[in-house]
């Protein structure tokens, strides 16, 4: 069943096609528009210039980083303003996630990601003004 | 004619001047003498005393009144046998190179500043000041203690072993003459000492340095050098001992300050284990080896040069000692360093194995649930169900894995951060079980609570609730199915204020014998039970590491016999260490 709701837009910052692929399947169904950057600069530059209700943010990223990204919006004062979810398969960067967290970053999604946990978590920032 | 003179009551001192005056003074004090009479005189003396009448009687007359007398002179081939007539009134002992003249006896002082062959003395100081003579006795009895019986000096010149003499040689530039002739004429070994790292500057400006290398290459001598080094000349040794090694030659250079051992303050030289050169500085701050040159000391005399001979191979030891020590040392830092990199290596291949495992598995469980909802590709039938939901069970089963290898590798490596806080272990145990409580519906167990001891701990609630949760699951795999099973979590306090925890289960239980084994990585009961229960073998390891972490124990409680229980206990004292930190 379709959820009636507003239109959203996510930003997925990822190098994984399958798991971008994967990803977009899941959110898409639900009604939900989904940009993918596979390159840490692209994607700061996205971050940058367009709205997005959530960007899910890879950290383990050849050449600029999801750190690099995160630092930059951090150093350049922009991470009140987003809604940065980091999206990471590292389990030895618990304290590194657990200071973005304190940081800025909005929320965590630990990969092997069940699409509950996707959907649950992006949902959250859906706006009702957007309608 | 007295020049200077001072008195204080009847003590004196004064100088005395012409040959009448000093006789006369001489003669007095050596009548006055008693009980002993210290000499202490130059390679002249002994002509002296022996050949001029008026002395020699004065000598043999103390000799005879009981006086007596001690005497150190340098005993040279040249005044040999006025000092068999000298040993024949008193004890005689020898000093290589001594030098000035005094006399005390036990109330009085003599001194004379040059003697000449066989003739009277010239100029004479004499003093009865107590303090004065005590402090020449002293100066005596330091000679006297250095010094070397007549008899083995007499007999070394006899036999011929000693021919050589020992000159002081004030000229600089004549100090450097020898100094260059004496490295040049080297035919088997030369030994050198250097005091300063400015000392090694300035005999590689003389060409010294040059001269050794020489003299180790092209006519195959011995060298062996003792210097305090810089970084500068650190290199140019190196290269220079590499060099010399690589045509089989006998080049060694040691470092010297660096060492910590005493360090002389002269530059010693020796040639061929014949003869010495000892070089003083005045200024070690000269760049010119002239300007930096105090007097020097040039030796053949056997005593002399064995003497330096053995402070060179003194010290070259002491150096042998402390390269072994800093070579162990080294091993030891690149050992550590080893250890370091290794340690950081296995945590980075790690974090590169976790994260590799686990990205493959995103979109295969992903896609897994997906497609066992229409919703996202439609429909699947019943036996294609059976199948992906077959496979994600095995894709669950496999992230567990990988999550479990990386906390017993984390825990092995130290690297897991606990979150300790004070947690009301009543709820822990209530919400744990509530999470299980699906999983035990559906096999019909009953999992229930005896909390005996409410209270707070101070833990890190996930990772004790992992505990349990991993403790229960083994349980929920052991117990009896179709409603016969039961799982019971207890909490109590002991008399130590330490809280245990216990999992107890009516399942197959743990023979003891195995009971000591099952907190070892991948054992498991029987070999088969990982198969059908589905564990990764790896679940009470990390129990142990994590209630090992909070400063706990975890065993098998060998007395309960309806099944298997597992106890842990979490430290109260836990809390004092971390409150005191």
């Amino acid at each position: 069943m379709k959820r009636v709701s507003s239109y959203m837009k996510v930003l997925l910052i990822d190098d994984n096609k399958d798991i971008n692929d994967m990803v977009c399947l899941c959110l898409e169904t639900q009604d939900i528009t989904v940009k993918v950057v596979d390159e840490g600069r692209e994607g700061l530059r996205s971050i940058k210039e367009n709205h997005f209700d959530v960007i899910l943010l890879d950290l383990a990223m050849p050449g600029f980083s999801g750190f690099d990204i995160f630092k930059a919006l951090k150093d350049e004062g922009l991470l009140a303003s987003k809604n940065i979810v980091i999206f990471t398969a590292s389990s030895v960067t618990d304290n590194e996630i657990q200071e973005m967290l304190l940081t800025g970053a909005k929320g965590v999604l630990k990969k092997p990601i069940s699409i509950d946990d996707l959907i649950e978590t992006v949902e959250r920032f859906r706006q009702d003004g957007h309608q | 004619m007295t020049i200077y003179s001072s008195n204080s009551g009847s003590e004196k001192t004064e100088v005395l001047h012409g040959f009448e005056n000093t006789t006369k003074a001489i003669l007095e004090f050596l009548s006055n003498a008693q009980g002993s009479l210290y000499i202490c005189a130059d390679s002249s003396w002994p002509s002296v005393a022996m050949g001029v009448d008026v002395y020699r009687n004065a000598l043999r007359d103390l000799f005879v009144r009981g006086v007596k007398l001690k005497i150190v002179t340098d005993i040279t081939k040249d005044n040999l046998s006025y000092c068999m007539e000298v040993k024949k009134v008193g004890e005689l002992r020898h000093i290589d190179g001594i030098k000035g003249n005094f006399a005390v006896s036990e109330r009085e002082y003599t001194a004379s500043s040059t003697l000449q062959e066989a003739t009277l003395l010239q100029q004479v100081i004499y003093s009865n000041v107590k303090e004065i003579v005590e402090q020449q006795q002293n100066l005596f009895e330091g000679f006297w203690n250095r010094a070397i019986p007549a008899e083995t000096r007499i007999k070394e010149i006899e036999e011929g072993t000693v021919l050589g003499d020992t000159e002081v040689i004030q000229v600089p530039l004549k100090i450097q003459e020898l100094f260059i002739h004496l490295v040049k004429s080297a035919k088997e070994e030369i030994l050198l000492i250097l005091p300063t790292i400015n000392a090694f500057y300035r005999e590689e400006r003389l060409g010294i340095i040059r001269l050794l290398k020489e003299a180790t290459v092209e006519r195959t001598i011995v060298v062996r050098v003792l210097t305090p080094v810089d970084e500068v000349i650190e290199q140019k040794v190196l290269s220079m001992m590499s060099l010399a090694v690589d045509q089989g030659k006998n080049l060694d250079i040691r470092h010297m300050t660096s060492a910590g051992v005493t360090v002389t303050t002269v530059t010693i030289l020796v040639i061929d284990k014949k003869e010495s050169l000892v070089i003083e500085k005045i200024d070690d701050s000269k760049e010119d080896f002239i300007d930096a040159t105090g007097p020097a000391t040039h030796s053949n005399s056997k005593p002399t040069v064995l003497s330096y001979i053995s402070i060179f191979e003194s010290l070259w030891q002491q150096t042998e000692l402390y390269e072994r020590v800093k070579e162990s040392n080294e091993k030891l830092e690149k050992a550590n360093e080893h250890l370091l990199t290794t340690e950081r290596a296995k945590e980075e291949f790690i974090s590169m194995v976790s994260h590799e495992l686990k990205t493959p598995i995103v979109p295969l469980k992903g896609y897994a649930q997906m497609l066992l909802r229409p919703q996202f590709m439609g429909a699947v039938n019943e036996k294609q169900k059976k199948a992906i939901s077959s496979m994600l069970r095995n894709i669950e089963k496999l992230q567990a894995l990988v999550d479990d290898v990386m906390d017993v590798y984390k825990l092995d490596l130290g690297k897991i951060k606990f979150s300790k806080s004070y947690t009301d272990i009543g709820t822990l145990i209530r919400q744990t079980i509530a999470e299980l409580r699906p999983l035990t519906f559906a096999k019909q167990i009953d999992l229930s609570e005896g909390i005996g001891a409410d209270g707070q701990v101070f833990c890190d609630p996930d990772r004790i609730e992992q505990v349990l949760s991993n403790l229960i699951k083994n349980s929920i795999d052991f117990v009896p199915d179709k409603g016969d099973g039961k799982i019971t979590v207890r909490a109590e306090k002991d008399n130590t204020n330490n809280i245990t925890l216990t999992v107890e289960d009516n399942g197959i239980g743990i023979k003891p014998e195995k009971a000591d084994k099952l907190f070892q990585k991948f054992y498991q009961i029987d070999t088969g039970a990982t198969r059908r229960h589905g564990g990764t073998g790896l679940g009470l390891v990390i129990c142990r590491g994590i209630v090992e972490a909070h400063g706990g124990k975890i065993w098998v409680d060998k007395t309960y016999k309806n099944g298997a229980a597992i106890k842990f206990t979490l430290a109260d004292k836990e809390k004092e260490n971390e409150e005191g930190k």
